[in-house]
């Protein structure tokens, strides 16, 4: 949208100085990124940390390198993708699938309110090894785990979202004769689809926690499983490689994710 | 001779783990066709509480609603209801809005799409069909809202409060406008409200209900909606005379109790 008008001297001040203002902030945030790499890679260079502990910038990207060259880099990428993005959706619209059924039934969600709340306030990791056991030492059992932390949150956010629909509205479909699920299809689950977006911004980190953590326990290959080994090995290059790997992976998803809130408002003319 | 609704001696009782509460008591009172009936009372006094009996929404402890003589809870879709907030569903466009109740309903019968098209085009919304909620002005959404309860064609209108959100001037224009479509399609409407001359400016009767438990305690008549316009309404003696009635019944309750 362009727009051709003639601005006031005094707008087409302000015009320059928001943009050299926003010029600034984002240079500032390059500079910073390239000064502390620039800065780590120079120490490492002239001997003043030890790269064994520190590694650095360099060698981590020559890390990447030979584990690209490898194929082991795609392969660890893979599965924890795998695991995540398995342990995310089913999370996902499992979760909600509760947070209907608890919704449409008051009598089960009184029930079923003190396990919720110990469930949420439990540490899920201390589940780990009775997981294990249960679902075998594999990736079942780091998709369990990713499941288990990331559903709770998904279900008790979404409970109260439902919940917080205006009752006037409710009292206006009844009027106009409609059931429990038409209430439910054309308003609670429509009304909530913001808060639905926002649940899924968390809940996307949160597998990533889940997958991460369940691969600590017990894994084979993975990042997580990359990150542990080569600390164990004592090596440090490895470590932080796999650790930025990750640190992309996760941003990209949560963008991804960003990026469908924003369709979703655009959708509805926000 | 049969009114068009009629409550027979309807008391209700709220019930908490610590007491139980008599919401209602013994109320009776008719409403005709084409009837417009205001009902107030002191703040508090469960004015809303009836209006969901007679939507039924409530069932009463005790006491009988019927409509065209039949009980109300046989009756379906025959009540519109309006909020004091709008209630649009801000994900669906005007029209969307507007085809929610048909959508509820099944209701894909082509003459009632000819008259939710009427309705549109008579009340100056084909422009905003596409929009959304947000796009209009408070006004505009009050009479968005107001189509979309009378697609349905009930026989009742239940108004709880709708201009209560409104800013001054907004709530004139919208009291007009309001009040003109409910005359000019002939709808009967009960309208609960705490503003006692937007309550007698609109009504044919005015209701005035006691404290809790609410028993009716006066009704008035007026002849005012012979005049098309509200603002000329309250400039009149009757309005005037009419209001200061209500008053001295509500202040000498204040004064007894």
């Amino acid at each position: 949208m362009k727009q051709q008008i003639n601005y006031s001297k005094e707008h087409r001040k302000f015009l320059a100085r928001h943009k050299r203002k926003t010029a600034l902030i984002l240079c500032s945030q390059f500079g910073i990124l390239i000064l502390i790499l620039g800065l780590w890679e120079l120490l490492a260079y002239l001997g003043v940390i030890n790269t064994l502990i520190m590694s650095s910038p360099s060698r981590i990207i020559a890390t990447i390198g030979t584990l690209y060259s490898s194929g082991d880099l795609f392969y660890h990428i893979g599965i924890t993708l795998y695991e995540t993005v398995l342990g995310f959706v089913i999370s996902t619209v499992v979760g909600c699938l509760i947070a209907i059924i608890l919704w449409w039934s008051d009598t089960l969600r009184k029930i079923l309110d003190p396990y919720i709340v110990v469930l949420n306030s439990l540490p899920k990791i201390a589940l780990g090894p009775i997981i294990i056991i249960w679902f075998g030492a594999g990736m079942q059992s780091i998709i369990v785990i990713c499941i288990l932390i990331t559903i709770i949150i998904t279900i008790i956010s979404m409970l109260n979202a439902f919940r917080e629909v205006d009752q006037e509205k409710i009292l206006l479909m009844r009027s106009m004769g409609a059931n429990k699920l038409q209430i439910l299809l054309k308003l609670i689950l429509p009304a909530t689809l913001p808060q639905f977006v926002s649940v899924l911004k968390i809940s996307v980190g949160m597998s990533w926690v889940g997958s991460i953590i369940g691969e600590y326990l017990v894994s084979s290959a993975g990042l997580g499983y990359l990150i542990v080994y080569g600390s164990q090995v004592f090596q440090l290059d490895l470590v932080m490689a796999s650790t930025l790997i990750l640190c992309v992976l996760a941003c990209v998803m949560y963008l991804l994710v960003a990026l469908l809130e924003k369709i979703v408002n655009k959708k509805r003319g926000i | 001779m049969n009114h068009l609704l009629e409550l027979k001696d309807v008391s209700l009782n709220y019930h908490t783990l610590k007491d139980e509460t008599k919401a209602i008591e013994n109320i009776s009172m008719y409403v005709d066709t084409k009837e417009f009936i205001s009902i107030v009372g002191p703040s508090g006094c469960g004015k809303t509480t009836l209006l969901s009996i007679i939507a039924g929404i409530l069932k009463p402890s005790t006491g009988a609603i019927t409509l065209n003589s039949k009980p109300i809870s046989e009756t379906k879709n025959k009540i519109g209801y309006m909020f004091q907030r709008d209630q649009l569903f801000e994900w669906r466009t005007v029209l969307q809005n507007i085809k929610l109740g048909l959508e509820i309903t099944h209701n894909k019968d082509p003459i009632n799409q000819e008259y939710l098209n009427e309705l549109i085009t008579k009340y100056g919304l084909q422009d905003f069909r596409n929009k959304y909620p947000h796009h209009l002005s408070g006004g505009m959404r009050q009479r968005v809202a107001l189509i979309r309860t009378l697609v349905l064609r009930p026989e009742i209108l239940l108004l709880d409060e709708p201009f209560g959100a409104l800013d001054y001037q907004t709530r004139k224009t919208v009291i007009q406008d309001v009040s003109s479509i409910i005359t000019r399609e002939e709808k009967t409407s009960i309208l609960v409200t705490h503003d006692l001359g937007e309550a007698v400016s609109l009504s044919d009767r005015i209701i005035v209900l006691t404290k809790r438990p609410s028993k009716v305690k006066a009704i008035f008549k007026t002849n005012l909606r012979k005049i098309p316009s509200i603002e000329e309404r309250t400039h009149t003696t009757e309005y005037k005379e009419i209001v200061d009635k209500i008053w001295k019944e509500l202040g000498n309750f204040e004064t007894t109790n």
